[in-house]
């Protein structure tokens, strides 16, 4: 399970799967999961944001909105993670955009209300962000199908086949949308560099 | 080599896992993974700081939850964090100064929170009801007497303010389905969402028998304003479709929407008309059907059926047929989903191609001015094409 990637190493006992905690409900069991995938998340929400800052933000919207809607999603097999992906990307999508938070974000103009993160100050390569930005610019001129497959597959780096579970779309169908995807990114990035 | 080349993966800092576990949990880790497994707190994520109506030894009281006794509200950072998503009861939230703005008022004796609404009320009687998409405020002072209780607001989604006696150890308030959400609050109000045609109230008073009685929220005089709120601070009504469907999908008692987030707009058919049919995309490849009248969200459902499977380049998830009088008389709405394959479908009955919109793998069509609401005897069929034009999928929508 992708989960146990980023789950705090501790003694060892019975550890519940995803699907448990997540059947199970309560607070005890979400915190598991935020334990469980932050990491992962904020990662992924950093390859969807090209910014720490706004990760940060988008990683703890996207655990609460996972919380609310806990009663009405299945989990993919058994990982939380697909599902998590899945918000995350809806949210850079529709509630920071119509913010216009990750517009000047990407636009690289100071955001008066996002205090700078430590991450950004230490640890932040400019060059990895200015390729990514290049990278996000290409990805959201993509058709909606193709954007979701590249955000899963491409940035998130899930299997197709987990993609093509929480889209409810066949496996090939994930693998030909990334086919698709790497070609336009290809020829795009490759069409700047030229 | 991998293409894209993406930046690696980095470990997590201490400091940034903790302010983002406040925000979710709305107040520091104790320091151990014990405490935090252990569940202390009865709340859930976003629950803390909010206030919960706990029996303890037949008396309600209003307790907070937030076990440090700091009472502020985690930082919301964006729309979608600001807490109309539905808690299953009515809890009591700290009060915000967006919230007191939006309402006009200066101070709150409190704020309940509901699925889909917040209910404010000031030391002058005044009353505001904040949802996604309007803010309704009190007009005039009223008073219905319930038993010991006064109701003195019924708010416009049917949450209903009042007072009640000193002496009061209880209140239960009841559909015919079940108890209703409600809360007892501080400078002794309730408030309760109502059900229509009757609503039950169960006082308990110390040593005496359970009073028993019943109201119908239709009889509370209407004393509220409304306007609109456009969270996406455009006042174009274009422009607020979803927020408006996503407004009255939270406030449904059947929650097909039970937050403004992850939904996203689908098609659209019909929105500048009395007979608009809007379809919301949500998470996992969920759906949500909103009915339009002009421009105004009038209805959210789920799903309303499932024909045909996901292998099929498009299912009809939504039909609703209805007399919206003139000028469309009888319509039939039609919504669902699309294969990704498909690039064009068209809706045609005996007079010919109606409107049909697709967008984002969901489309939307509205045929008017029928004979009858009968479906089976509309004709209508559904053509899905290809890009290059070839059927993927013909039949009846029926």
């Amino acid at each position: 399970m992708r989960g146990a990637t980023t789950r705090r190493q501790g003694a060892a006992r019975l550890v519940e799967t995803d699907a448990e905690l997540w059947g199970r409900g309560d607070r005890a069991a979400f915190a598991e999961l935020f334990d469980r995938h932050a990491e992962a998340v904020w990662n992924h929400a950093y390859r969807l944001t090209a910014s720490w800052s706004l990760a940060e933000d988008l990683t703890s919207a996207t655990f609460l909105a996972a919380w609310r809607r806990r009663s009405e999603v299945a989990l993919v097999r058994d990982s939380a993670l697909p599902w998590l992906y899945t918000v995350a990307g809806n949210l850079a999508r529709t509630e920071f955009r119509r913010l216009g938070r990750l517009r000047r974000a990407l636009a690289r103009v100071p955001e008066p209300d996002v205090v700078p993160d430590h991450a950004d100050r230490v640890a932040s390569s400019v060059d990895d962000s200015d390729e990514l930005r290049r990278v996000l610019a290409v990805v959201r001129t993509m058709p909606p199908a193709e954007r979701e497959a590249v955000e899963l597959c491409l940035l998130g780096e899930l299997s197709a086949a987990e993609a093509a579970q929480v889209l409810g779309v066949a496996e090939v169908t994930v693998r030909s949308r990334i086919s698709r995807a790497r070609a336009r990114l290809r020829a795009t990035l490759d069409e700047e560099v030229s | 080599m991998s293409f894209p080349e993406l930046p690696p993966r980095r470990a997590l800092p201490p400091d940034v896992r903790e302010r983002m576990r406040r925000r979710v949990f709305g107040r520091p880790a104790r320091g151990s993974a014990t405490d935090r497994a252990g569940g202390r707190g009865a709340g859930g994520p976003l629950a803390v700081a909010a206030a919960v109506a706990v029996l303890v030894g037949g008396l309600v009281v209003a307790r907070t939850a937030d076990q440090d006794g700091s009472g502020a509200l985690p930082t919301p950072s964006t729309a979608a964090t600001r807490g109309f998503a539905g808690p299953d009861d009515a809890q009591v939230v700290a009060t915000t100064s967006e919230d007191l703005s939006r309402c006009g008022l200066s101070a709150a004796l409190f704020t309940v929170r509901f699925d889909g609404r917040r209910v404010l009320a000031d030391r002058s009687d005044r009353y505001c009801e904040l949802t996604y998409a309007t803010t309704s405020t009190s007009t005039s002072a009223i008073s219905v007497p319930v038993g010991d209780l006064r109701v003195t607001w019924r708010s416009p989604s049917g949450v209903l303010v009042g007072k009640v006696p000193p002496n009061l150890a209880g209140l239960v308030t009841r559909s015919s389905r079940g108890a209703l959400p409600s809360a007892l609050t501080d400078y002794g109000y309730f408030v309760t969402l109502s059900s229509s045609p009757t609503t039950v109230f169960e006082l308990t008073h110390r040593e005496q028998p359970v009073q028993v009685h019943t109201l119908d929220p239709a009889t509370v005089p209407d004393a509220a304003r409304t306007v609109d709120f456009h969270p996406s601070g455009v006042a174009d009504p274009a422009a607020n479709v979803l927020d408006r469907c996503l407004d009255v999908g939270m406030l449904s008692s059947a929650r097909p929407v039970s937050d403004v987030v992850p939904w996203t707009l689908g098609a659209v058919v019909g929105a500048d008309t009395t007979a608009g049919l809007a379809v919301l995309r949500g998470p996992a490849g969920t759906t949500a059907y909103c009915r339009l009248d002009l421009y105004r969200a009038k209805q959210v459902d789920g799903p309303m059926g499932g024909v045909g499977s996901p292998a099929d380049a498009y299912q009809v998830r939504a039909l609703v047929s209805r007399n919206s009088g003139p000028p469309l008389g009888f319509v039939l709405l039609v919504g669902g989903t699309l294969r990704d394959d498909v690039h064009r479908l068209e809706l045609v009955d005996a007079s010919g191609p109606r409107p049909v919109e697709v967008r984002d793998r969901t489309f939307a069509g509205v045929l008017t001015e029928l004979s009858s609401t009968d479906v089976s005897a509309v004709g209508a069929r559904l053509t899905a094409y290809a890009r290059d034009g070839t059927v993927l999928q013909t039949g009846p929508v029926s």
